[in-house]
């Protein structure tokens, strides 16, 4: 099969997937005890007649599966409905606090990247040295430690202590937002006060995030690379006396990386969602924040809007995983065959 | 093996040492910091932090206190308070009012040096458009004025006199047009951009602004779960504002915004949980304002089975120990509320309070045949128990505390409660499916009358759909409907003593607490004064 067949295969697929979470969440939101019109038409306050123009407004008297028509057709014309909490375009919506989590997730998956593989390949390497228990110490840490202790942590240290970084916030700098991302923004428009801003914004929460990701990556890389380097090849590479450094980063890694690229996959996916936690403590106005405050407020075509997205993310995650065995692994042929 | 285990032992050492570094430095810092006398930063801009996020900015949809904060401070209306003192309406927009003997015809007479933020002068025919507006789109707050007024009530006498003609001689129409519902818009941005639908919201003004309003502040931006800011309008009639900017960030975790206010970072903090007040008290140029609002808590007995029975409800009330729960439950930011209307409001009375009294309440039981059985009294009239369940919310750590207690007190006068943790949602379907005998719940003021509590809670049709309580006095329904409509303001004041004995005497709920509105601030944080039925007035807000 062809990689490119293989992709739209899996493209394809997206629209069963998509479809049973519309059907799932819708179901959820249609049995939960909650009446959402009361909520939206200002709670105890509400008067009978708001609250039955609401229902009427958002369908809500309608059954489930009239509902869920109603909520498909407006989707195949781009339309995700009405948020009952921002009042806004949940497509707006979304492509407003999107950008901000991808922007911290590319940002702290980069850093995990950078600090993650090489540890672990270094732990591997001198297992059982100074270097390795270091190593595996920070893991353990990065692992265990709580996202939102880490991050109060981090803000009572380097805002309220030492007074080196903003606490929260992702750009106070007059800036026009063009991709939504500010980093990007700044670059595009010549801001460099803007940038330094975000950049200094973004070193926490990344930071966290990094971290807690980097604590599973290292552990995975190490016990990979020490399985790889257990192998009869790499022994035979060894006698036939090729260079210690090819062997391990050619010979080894190469073989060791899989296992720690799934786990980067499935962690991307998981950034991309959001962490409600991080982005609460660090005022980032991102997903998770979105998807929390929907369910408080019990927003419905948020919540669907949402789940949806996530739903995409997790997917292409694991779609660009897939791809990527393929270009690191000679032996790997997507589509399941191998030669 | 010795290297092996000596570097493992040497790991574990520096690791150790590493955390305790760490942790050390975080203690020990404190310690290092130079006290000195705060200077103001930022002093053109006030920078607030709310605790949550507007959901739109149109005065005529806006239904919650987020939202008003910000409306309030870019619309102005025809009247405000200028005090924290309710009974006490003073001119906006409009210099001067009379009102009709009968109650129904009120006239406002508009100032002539009024500008929207376009420049356009603000005119009674913009104030006849705002109103009917309000009407026509029929969002969540616009019962206030339906139920007094109607399209053919506002008219043009002049271009600065209005006349509104109520359906209904309605007291408390003064106090409705404080609220932000009655601010006044600008009718040519408003046609402009979406004009005014019949049932529905205006998209354009749920998010923006720009010209339509006459407040002391425009909206410059408003950047979603980020930040709201607002810039100084020089033209407005009262003079401009003292401070130029006005920035209101959303950061919705506590620890966050404790230590934005003790660094300077932040002026106000607002809606601060009681809880977090230890955090911030002592801190050097930080203080907290704890002012009494109209906010009340209570305890909903259903009045069904057992507590369809008036002598139980006041035996249960008399076994609340209402110093503890305002001691420690609430940590002093409380006062005992007593009745329906809180004190401080018109209607008030003081007709006297339940007060804990385990003696006065067991023999009330005694006395209305409630004996007992083993540990807890009989319902003669079922044989069972007697005792009743109570739905408090999850997590709410005060409700809960005040359910233990009560209780605890409860079982010392022969009745069993239960406690049933649920969800917030579930604990109103809960008490209005009938499936449970009592919640503990609370009230925020729509507008500084009494109506807006009596009818709300104690008026029988309100009781059973709103709270889910079986109560109903037909004397007491009428005389809420009579003063209601009462243009007689001592006449009134009269009906209300009336029923607050009634009240008193039914004992349909437990009145709790009427709790303190708690903000933090920076000390250099001038001007500021809080009115439980207005939004913070930013004009004379200053830093010194």
């Amino acid at each position: 099969m062809e990689l490119r067949d293989y992709i739209l295969r899996r493209l394809f697929l997206l629209i069963p997937v998509l479809l049973g979470v519309l059907i799932l969440v819708f179901t959820i939101s249609y049995v939960i005890p909650v009446d959402p019109a009361r909520a939206w038409a200002g709670g105890l306050h509400a008067r009978p007649e708001q609250v039955e123009l609401l229902r009427e407004r958002y369908h809500l008297n309608d059954p489930l599966y009239m509902q869920i028509y109603y909520y498909i057709d407006g989707l195949l014309h781009g339309d995700l409905g009405i948020s009952a909490s921002t009042r806004r375009p949940v497509m707006e919506d979304l492509k407003a606090f999107f950008p901000a989590t991808f922007e911290l997730a590319i940002f702290s998956f980069i850093l995990a990247i950078i600090a993650g593989i090489p540890f672990g390949v270094i732990s591997a390497l001198k297992r059982n040295k100074m270097v390795d228990h270091i190593s595996r110490a920070v893991a353990l840490t990065g692992a265990s430690t709580p996202l939102f202790w880490m991050a109060l942590l981090l803000q009572f240290i380097f805002y309220y202590k030492l007074g080196w970084l903003p606490a929260a916030g992702r750009v106070e700098v007059p800036l026009e937002r063009i991709t939504g991302m500010v980093l990007i923004d700044s670059v595009i428009t010549g801001n460099s006060a803007a940038f330094i801003d975000a950049l200094r914004r973004l070193a926490m929460p990344s930071f966290c995030m990094a971290f807690w990701s980097m604590g599973y990556l290292v552990r995975i890389t190490r016990s990979s690379m020490l399985e790889v380097l257990n192998q009869e090849y790499i022994v035979t590479a060894k006698a036939k006396g090729i260079p210690q450094r090819i062997v391990n980063y050619r010979h080894a890694l190469r073989n060791a990386i899989i296992p720690p690229i799934t786990i980067l996959g499935i962690r991307f996916g998981w950034l991309l969602a959001g962490a409600v936690l991080l982005e609460t403590i660090f005022a980032w106005p991102g997903m998770g924040r979105y998807a929390a405050s929907s369910i408080l407020e019990v927003d419905l075509p948020a919540m669907v809007g949402y789940c949806l997205v996530v739903a995409l993310v997790m997917i292409l995650a694991n779609l660009i995983v897939d791809i990527t065995y393929a270009f690191i692994d000679p032996r790997v042929r997507v589509g399941g065959k191998y030669e | 093996m010795k290297k092996k285990k000596l570097t493992r032992i040497e790991a574990s050492v520096i690791a150790c040492a590493v955390i305790l570094s760490i942790l050390a430095g975080c203690i020990g810092q404190p310690k290092e910091v130079v006290e000195e006398e705060p200077e103001v930063t930022d002093p053109d801009t006030l920078n607030i932090l709310a605790y949550g996020e507007p959901d739109q900015l149109d005065p005529a949809t806006c239904y919650d206190a987020r939202g008003s904060l910000v409306i309030h401070n870019l619309y102005d209306r025809l009247i405000g308070y200028d005090s924290p003192d309710t009974k006490v309406i003073n001119p906006r927009l409009a210099e001067s009012w009379e009102i009709s003997d009968d109650g129904m015809e009120y006239t406002f007479y508009l100032r002539k040096d009024a500008t929207f933020h376009d420049g356009s002068a603000v005119t009674a025919d913009a104030v006849k458009y705002s109103f009917d507006r309000v009407l026509k789109m029929n969002q969540p707050p616009s019962w206030m004025m339906a139920q007094c007024m109607d399209l053919n009530s506002t008219q043009v006498i002049d271009d600065y006199t209005v006349k509104i003609t109520l359906t209904k001689p309605y007291a408390a129409f003064l106090p409705i047009l404080c609220y932000t519902v009655a601010s006044i818009v600008n009718p040519d941005v408003i046609e402009a951009n979406g004009g005014v639908a019949e049932g529905e919201e205006n998209e354009w003004l749920n998010q923006n602004e720009t010209g339509a309003g006459s407040g002391p502040y425009e909206l410059v931006e408003w950047i979603p779960n980020e930040r709201i800011v607002l810039i100084r309008y020089d033209d407005y009639w009262r003079g401009p504002a003292k401070l130029p900017n006005i920035k209101i960030s959303f950061i919705p975790e506590i620890g966050t915004r404790v230590m934005y206010l003790k660094k300077g970072d932040a002026d106000i903090a607002t809606g601060f949980p009681e809880t977090n007040i230890p955090d911030i008290l002592g801190s050097e140029g930080v203080t907290v304002f704890a002012d009494p609002s109209y906010d009340i808590t209570f305890i909903v007995l259903g009045c069904r089975g057992p507590l369809a029975d008036k002598s139980v409800r006041q035996a249960v009330c008399m076994a609340m120990d209402y110093d503890t729960i305002l001691s420690f439950v609430y940590h002093g930011y409380a006062e005992k509320l007593c009745n329906v209307v809180p004190s401080g409001m018109f209607g008030w009375h003081d007709v006297g309070c339940y007060e804990f009294d385990i003696e006065g309440a067991n023999a009330l039981l005694d006395q209305a045949g409630y004996t007992y059985g083993s540990d807890y009294r009989v319902d003669p009239a079922t044989g069972e128990i007697l005792g009743a369940e109570i739905a408090v919310p999850q997590g709410d750590e005060v409700r809960s505390q005040i359910a233990l207690l009560w209780q605890n007190s409860l079982a010392k006068i022969g009745f069993k409660l239960d406690i049933r943790e649920i969800t917030w949602a579930m604990m109103y379907k809960l008490i209005r499916n009938e499936e449970t005998d009592m919640i503990i719940s609370g009230w925020l003021p729509d507008y500084a009358d009494p109506d807006n509590y009596t009818d709300s809670m104690c008026g029988s049709a309100n009781a059973k759909a709103i709270w889910g309580s079986d109560y109903k006095n037909e004397e007491l329904d009428s005389l809420i409907d009579q003063a209601k409509w009462e243009a007689n303001t001592t006449a009134r004041n009269d009906l209300y003593l009336q029923i607050l004995l009634i009240i008193k005497e039914d004992a349909p709920f437990v009145w709790l607490a009427q709790t303190a509105h708690v903000e933090a601030h920076r000390l250099w944080v001038k001007g500021y004064f809080y009115n439980p039925c207005q939004s913070m007035e930013l004009w004379g807000i200053y830093k010194e």
